[in-house]
């Protein structure tokens, strides 16, 4: 695994500090664009950017909250506030405890917002316990015991976007038994679409995706860079730029909901030599490609919120 | 030359080679049961070492949030009951100091799991078992309920907490908050961001029930009182930019305003020299300062100090 040499990493808590003086005091597009309020005469954005997921008729915000870095009920409803509809967590996050505060801010309002959640299937190795029909039946039936518990979590009898978590091999997603779960899901309105995220490999998935036309969404890594460095866990991955674009070309023809993550990791973008970087730009990268549908940032605070929402404004 | 040169290289292999054999350090490692201790169980995976720049392989995106609590390794391993063959997933996080090790526990459990009395405290579900114990938060994670997987689960936390020499305890300034109607198991240590606020840093937090709805109450230790002043402010003011807040002329604290969470509902905010104070959801406002009275007066002389 390569490193980048630690002088060039610039975390994003680092860079917002650094440019906050500036983001304060002119409040970037007008007060107005600031104001998270639930007052009733609150500010919400007259119209957040939004674009369908592929075929699955679901209409996403193009920036989708990340809520694995916080447990604050108070912040997601910060975000929400703003007109964000997308709301991305996990069955993993915080030992599920991440679902129930997202089911806890929702429960009254949950026709409003998009759930996007994800099961791990809990293999220590790329598929190499899946040949068995006897361990594909213990797959499926940990898959059921984990979808029944997120929507209990959650507080809700459906889950708009349910993924396979962190997956990393064509023979997992390919499985005949988590294929039949997904089907089954769908056939009794537990969840709206089906898909994937995968943090490494993914040409290579991706490429098995747009084969099979079996997932309606999947979720990677993309920025400018082709590669990043985890801003938190230091974690470094680079992909094959124009392989994953070529493949995200098929997938816009196949209809396949495509989501961005990651989104921040490649560091801050600037579009022209007169411009100071910034992850706006490095979002508004990602977004200026049709193929992608959403791009979800993990946010850990208001100041984080308030960067990014400024591109769902302009976008 | 030719002999200091060759002491010279000696001598700086000899270190490679400690780094090399200390990438694993000791620690942990004593933490893992021998095959004596295991019994009946036996390993059926390796241990594998993660580390803060790698925790993401094995956990994904879980793992930021182990990382913003200091986490400083972790060891996974499997291990298999020889009497049924079920397998239980072993890990055991490093985290450095016993604050930590509390502040990432409490995120991850809920009043509706159950206690055990494994290390300092614990909770299980039907195929988890999860305690904290001195600076270490350890998870034993069976796939499938089985007849005997509560009973495997117990044995194996209690092979495992008996390797880990000290046990720690509840962080002490929870006894600063009022003890009745509060729901148990729902402390909580937040060491960043807390309330969504970049500058609240060193947050703790307890739920209560009352009548027919719950309310929270928030202690914010802060470092310095100027510091502290001026994070308060920071607070009111983003709350005025929003209109949240409902009354600032309070004589109570040395700050002190009336506010509406947009999620908590109807607040009281205070501050006394370092510590800053908030009940969230609570709507008789005299009952909230009754709180943050007797909050203060527990605190004492620990106004102005660091207590944990």
């Amino acid at each position: 695994m390569m490193n980048e040499p630690k002088n060039n990493r610039i975390s994003r808590k680092e860079f917002i500090r650094k440019s906050s003086a500036g983001i304060l005091s002119v409040g970037l597009l007008g007060k107005a664009s600031l104001l998270l309020s639930n007052s009733g005469k609150g500010f919400k954005p007259a119209s957040p950017q939004t674009r369908f997921l592929g075929r699955t008729g679901i209409k996403v915000t193009i920036i989708g909250f990340g809520a694995s870095r916080t447990q604050e009920p108070s912040l997601l409803k910060s975000a929400l506030d703003t007109g964000i509809n997308f709301i991305d967590t996990g069955r993993s996050y915080a030992n599920g405890q991440n679902e129930v505060m997202v089911g806890k801010v929702i429960k009254n309002i949950r026709k409003d917002f998009i759930i996007q959640s994800k099961i791990r299937i809990p293999l220590r190795e790329k598929g190499k316990e899946l040949k068995t029909v006897e361990v594909s039946k213990k797959i499926k039936n940990l898959m059921l015991s984990s979808l029944n518990a997120s929507l209990k979590a959650l507080q809700t009898d459906y889950i708009d976007i349910m993924l396979i978590h962190g997956a990393n091999s064509v023979e997992i997603i390919n499985n005949e038994a988590v294929m039949e779960f997904f089907r089954t899901a769908k056939e009794k309105a537990q969840i709206r679409a089906c898909g994937f995220s995968s943090h490494d490999n993914q040409v290579e998935l991706l490429k098995a995706a747009n084969e099979s036309q079996f997932y309606d969404v999947i979720m990677v890594p993309y920025n400018y860079k082709g590669s990043y460095i985890h801003s938190n866990t230091g974690h470094f991955s680079e992909y094959d730029k124009d392989a994953l674009e070529s493949e995200f070309l098929k997938a816009e023809k196949n209809n396949i909901g495509i989501i961005a993550m990651k989104t921040c990791s490649g560091g801050p973008y600037s579009p022209n030599e007169k411009s100071e970087p910034s992850f706006k730009d490095g979002l508004k990268w990602i977004l200026d490609h049709s193929y992608i549908h959403s791009a979800t940032v993990a946010m850990g605070n208001i100041s984080e919120i308030k960067e990014n929402i400024q591109v769902m404004l302009n976008n | 030359m030719k002999k200091r040169n060759l002491i010279l290289s000696i001598l700086t292999l000899s270190l490679v080679n400690l780094s090399v054999v200390n990438l694993h350090p000791g620690e942990l490692k004593s933490l893992i049961p021998t095959t004596g201790e295991l019994t009946p169980f036996i390993m059926s995976e390796d241990p594998q070492y993660y580390y803060p720049d790698n925790l993401y392989d094995y956990i994904n995106g879980a793992a930021p949030i182990f990382n913003s609590y200091g986490m400083e390794e972790m060891v996974t391993f499997i291990v298999m009951n020889k009497n049924d063959s079920s397998e239980i997933v072993v890990d055991i996080y490093d985290m450095k100091d016993s604050l930590n090790a509390f502040g990432i526990y409490s995120i991850e459990r809920s009043p509706e799991y159950k206690t055990v009395s494994f290390g300092s405290d614990g909770f299980h579900s039907d195929i988890s078992l999860f305690f904290w114990q001195d600076t270490y938060y350890v998870k034993l994670m069976a796939y499938e309920d089985l007849p005997g997987t509560a009973e495997s689960l117990t044995q194996l936390a209690g092979i495992i907490s008996g390797k880990i020499p000290k046990r720690g305890s509840r962080p002490y300034i929870f006894s600063i908050f009022p003890e009745k109607e509060q729901i148990k198991a729902s402390e909580r240590y937040i060491n960043q961001d807390v309330l969504g606020q970049e500058y609240f840093t060193n947050g703790y937090s307890i739920e209560y029930d009352h009548k027919e709805y719950s309310y929270y109450v928030f202690l914010i230790q802060g470092v310095t009182n100027k510091q502290t002043k001026q994070n308060f402010l920071k607070y009111q003011t983003h709350l005025s930019i929003n209109d949240q807040i409902i009354n600032d002329n309070l004589n109570f604290g040395d700050q002190a305003f009336i506010g509406k969470d947009n999620y908590y509902g109807k607040m009281l905010f205070a501050r006394k020299g370092t510590f800053i104070i908030g009940i969230l959801g609570m709507e008789e406002q005299k009952i909230a300062e009754q709180i943050i009275s007797g909050m203060l007066t527990r605190l004492g002389n620990n106004i102005g100090k660091k207590i944990y």
